[in-house]
């Protein structure tokens, strides 16, 4: 009956959203021979994977600096390098400094790193080797996790048991002391567990850091473990990753789209989704904010959860329940984005003299947030609604590894400010955004106290402006929490977590989504796989 | 422990029989004199005054308010005009009944909604993205039911309204003793009647209007236990006693669909969304399993089982609310969930929930009736509700 009123125009699919996962989704439904058509409301795609022009002559990754990384099997299945992509290899992974003057950089090679941390720490010198290699150790058994539809728990039918059986049987290859770790790991407090491991603070903290990355939770927070344990198993690493592309992280976007292209799928910008039709519990199709009508087969929704249960959907498609529970998913944003145009490269204080061998070290991750309760103090006012006095930052300065960001000798620098609560308690954070990033340069000028000279331009965005800019519900960066509550089985909901919604015909592929996070891929690439599933049968 | 309702202070006075129940938490007359007989016929023959306040009433109004109360009922409002109210039930989501009761659409975007139970939360969550306001009015307004032959008489006397005008199931403002107040042409007795909404504070001064004008009307207050016949002879449902709220079953049986209650002409499936909506319409595809019928009982059949025991035939004036087997050959067929003597009709009447292929009327049934404590069984034949549906209900203008 629904087939027979089915459009004779409609298109095969309509994603809403040029995000990554947008034009991932696209790309493998354009290689299965459909013909996608991917709308995105803003000028530019790619999401969070942009590359904006912050200032005349300065481009800067405007949100995410950095991939996930993306998947490999994406790069190569897409091929992605024909379209354009070169990664960037940064010979550090992560820099963290201190404001004593200690810096502490943490580099893919554990022998590497830990020979860096002699002076340090011995005993954390020690550590590091096993501590890197039990992550590289839990990450590989927990990967085959990232690249599967997650089982419905609440009624596994024969195949998801067999998946679920194959996972346990490469778990229990881990052997007991692994699989003890990785069962303790997760719902740990991060604090707790890099303590576990060392001593000196600096490396407590720059491993604590991944576990509250965007999320609203400090490293004594339970379960903010877990987030270790998805970084490694996204590249065997429990620490940040620094996954640049040339031309910043609008480039991925760009050879995502190009690939897509290349295979069939139709692009425009400047088309905003305001609504998705549905007629008897079936999608049909799109309407864009201009009043115009897009029939479709199948409506494939790259925006975060929340936006497409509770804003493109009307109320009555779904069921009070599962609005309910929709409305209880945890996307309250915690992180501000400054992006500088600077003059020059600043000295930081910890690697004088400046040089070629301080660049180098500078050219991955920077990780500001010295101790443990620093980052727990960061989170506390959060809590209560307040930006923090000293925020936890993450950084990065693209234009050291890509000049052509930036005019000749000039950078710009991308910072993560944490944290920056989406609803204050007092005031609106449209008067309250040039406090945020004055405490911002502020925080950073005891790391490089040249930096506030050298602006040229700023850019400051608030979890509000990546609600209204970037469409992320409650300005959430990951689409929704991160956390053991929301992830896999249960990202969005269980029950709901193989890209299918209680809408017959629309589909998840954003970020909110198993995997979900960061800038990977994999959310899209699954769900374009159960969609085609759906679409053959 | 219960409370007074708005009218309490009159109705203690009056209630010689001191016999109060609770009804949602108030104090609510059973029966005024010792036994409800004149109360009853109060309602059928004269003009009878009954304190419905326990009522919960909430009032939605906002620019989405027609589209908030559109998707929580099963009927479609874009067919109800201003000043016009319907019975409708809503549903959850599987379809089931949650609650009954009355909409009366006030204005464009105003309605005043009646329900036998709380439904503030339900309301809540169906409310995201609607730029609705919802307030629970039930201790803000309070209501009388006037109800019998003589009642449009009455209130023509004491209220300033258009009352030749106003059609069944339609609502007007007017004003009673100078107090603002809003009348709508319903009731839960099948009769001709009157529901009258009253500000709170001001709730005595209407009653004490109406029961002195009443006098030359035959105006009796009446209990629950009058309107309880009343109501089964009308073939009007009552949660709890004839169906329940599916908010509150604990197995399937126990939950209840719009056409399992003869309700299926108030499910309006070609709306084009609204709670419940795809589970009606698989059930509509799949058919019903039980229905709700009337089922008249055979008296000589009655008469034949007391005099087996050496009784003459006795049965109770008041309405029985106890479910008992309904049978069809040697199988059970179903539950007679209410069950009373009829005064008008000198007919004992049942409302009964049997499995579909028993619900045909003239299907002839036995339903169990125990006397001295021992089972027997009396025929009984499914008939079409209401029992009794007098013309004056529905003529306008009104006698």
């Amino acid at each position: 009956m629904t087939a027979a009123r089915v459009d004779a125009r409609a298109r095969d699919v309509v994603i809403i959203g040029a995000g990554h996962n947008g034009l991932v989704a696209a790309a493998y439904l354009a290689q299965a021979g459909l013909k996608p058509l991917v709308l995105e409301r803003r000028d530019l795609i790619g999401g969070r994977a942009v590359t904006d022009e912050i200032h005349p002559g300065f481009r800067c990754p405007a949100l995410c600096h950095s991939a996930g990384p993306l998947d490999g099997r994406i790069a190569r299945e897409l091929d992605l390098a024909r379209h354009g992509l070169e990664w960037l290899a940064p010979e550090v992974r992560v820099l963290a400094l201190a404001p004593d003057g200690h810096a502490l950089a943490l580099h893919d090679d554990a022998a590497r790193t830990a020979a860096g941390l002699q002076p340090l720490s011995a005993r954390d010198a020690a550590a590091y080797p096993e501590f890197a290699a039990c992550f590289a150790r839990l990450g590989a058994a927990l990967r085959p996790l990232l690249a599967m539809t997650p089982p419905t728990a609440a009624r596994a039918g024969a195949r998801d048991l067999w998946k679920l059986l194959t996972l346990g049987r490469r778990l229990r290859g881990l052997g007991k002391k692994d699989l003890f770790r990785l069962l303790r790991f997760a719902p740990m407090a991060v604090a707790d567990l890099a303590a576990e491991w060392f001593e000196s603070e600096l490396l407590r903290a720059t491993i604590a850091a991944r576990g509250i990355f965007a999320s609203f939770a400090g490293p004594w927070s339970a379960g903010t473990g877990v987030a270790l344990l998805l970084q490694a198993a996204h590249d065997g690493h429990a620490t940040a990753p620094a996954a640049f592309a040339r031309g910043g992280m609008g480039a991925i976007s760009q050879a995502l789209a190009a690939s897509a292209r290349a295979l069939g799928a139709e692009i425009r910008t400047g088309a905003a989704v305001s609504r998705i039709a549905v007629r008897d519990g079936v999608a049909h199709g799109v309407v864009l904010a201009s009043g115009e009508e897009i029939a479709a087969r199948v409506v494939v929704s790259d925006a975060d959860p929340r936006s497409t249960y509770l804003h493109l959907l009307d109320g009555a498609c779904l069921s009070p329940d599962f609005t309910s529970k929709m409305r209880n998913y945890r996307s309250v944003g915690t992180v501000a984005k400054v992006n500088l145009a600077l003059s020059r490269l600043p000295r930081f204080s910890a690697l004088a003299p400046a040089g070629p061998e301080g660049a180098r070290l500078l050219s991955g991750r920077i990780h500001i947030g010295p101790d443990i309760d620093y980052l727990e103090r960061a989170f506390d006012a959060a809590k209560y609604g307040e930006p923090s006095a000293e925020p936890y930052l993450d950084l990065c300065i693209p234009t050291l590894l890509d000049p052509g960001l930036a005019p000749a000798g000039a950078h710009v620098m991308s910072i993560h400010a944490q944290f920056a609560p989406y609803a204050l308690r007092s005031g609106d954070w449209a008067a309250r955004t040039d406090a945020l990033g004055r405490q911002v340069l502020k925080t950073l000028a005891t790391y490089a106290p040249d930096l506030p000279e050298l602006i040229v331009g700023a850019q400051v965005l608030t979890p509000v402006d990546l609600e209204q800019r970037y469409g992320l519900a409650g300005g959430h960066l990951l689409h929704g929490e991160a956390a053991l509550d929301q992830l896999f089985a249960f990202r969005p909901l269980i029950g709901w977590a193989q890209y299918r919604s209680p809408i017959a015909r629309l589909y998840l592929c954003g970020a909110g989504t198993h995997p979900g996070g960061g800038v990977t891929g994999l959310s899209g690439r699954n769900a374009s796989r159960e969609i085609w599933k759906d679409l053959r049968s | 422990m219960p409370i007074g309702t708005a009218f309490h202070e009159r109705t203690l006075a009056l209630c010689q029989s001191l016999s109060y129940r609770d009804w949602s938490g108030y104090y609510t007359v059973s029966s005024y004199e010792p036994s409800h007989e004149h109360e009853y016929n109060a309602i059928r023959s004269a003009a009878a005054l009954i304190d419905v306040t326990p009522l919960f009433k909430y009032l939605i109004s906002g620019p989405d308010a027609t589209r908030f109360v559109d998707r929580i009922i099963t009927r479609d409002l874009s067919k109800v005009a201003v000043g016009q109210v319907i019975y409708t039930p809503w549903c959850d989501e599987w379809g089931k009944i949650i609650d009954d009761g009355t909409v009366s659409r006030l204005g464009e975007n105003l309605y005043r909604w009646t329900a036998a139970e709380p439904n503030l939360r339900w309301f809540w969550r169906n409310a995201p993205g609607l730029d609705v306001k919802i307030e629970e009015v039930s201790e803000r307004v309070a209501a009388l039911a006037l109800q019998g032959p003589t009642s449009a008489r009455l209130l023509k006397r004491v209220a300033e309204a258009d009352l030749d005008g106003l059609r069944y199931f339609r609502v007007t403002s007017g004003k009673i003793a100078g107090i603002p107040v809003d009348i709508s042409r319903t009731g839960y007795t099948g009769d001709l009647g009157y529901e009258i909404w009253v500000p709170w504070d001001r709730a005595l001064a209407v009653w004490d209007a109406l029961m002195v004008a009443g006098a030359a009307f035959d105006l009796h207050p009446a209990g629950m236990l009058a309107l309880d016949v009343a109501r089964i002879e009308a073939g009007l449902l009552l949660i709890d006693v004839d169906f329940a709220s599916s908010r509150k079953a604990v197995i399937d049986a126990q939950r209840y669909s719009p056409w399992e209650l003869g309700l299926g002409r108030l499910v309006a499936l070609d709306k084009p969304a609204f709670v419940g909506r795809q589970a009606l319409l698989a059930e509509r595809t799949r058919g019903h399993a039980r229905e709700t019928v009337g089922l008249e009982i055979d008296w000589p059949s009655v008469e034949a089982v007391y005099e087996k025991v050496g009784l003459p035939p006795a049965v109770s004036p008041i309405a029985s609310r106890v479910a008992v087997p309904v049978y069809r050959g040697g199988a059970q067929a179903g539950r007679a969930t209410s069950t009373t003597w009829s005064p008008t009709l000198k007919k004992l009447i049942a409302i009964a929930l049997v499995a579909r292929e028993h619900a045909s009327p003239g299907t002839r049934l036995e339903m169990e009736l125990t006397v001295e404590a021992v089972r027997y069984r009396v025929h009984a034949t499914v008939t079409k509700t209401p029992f009794f549906n007098p013309p004056r209900k529905t003529k306008t203008p009104p006698d």
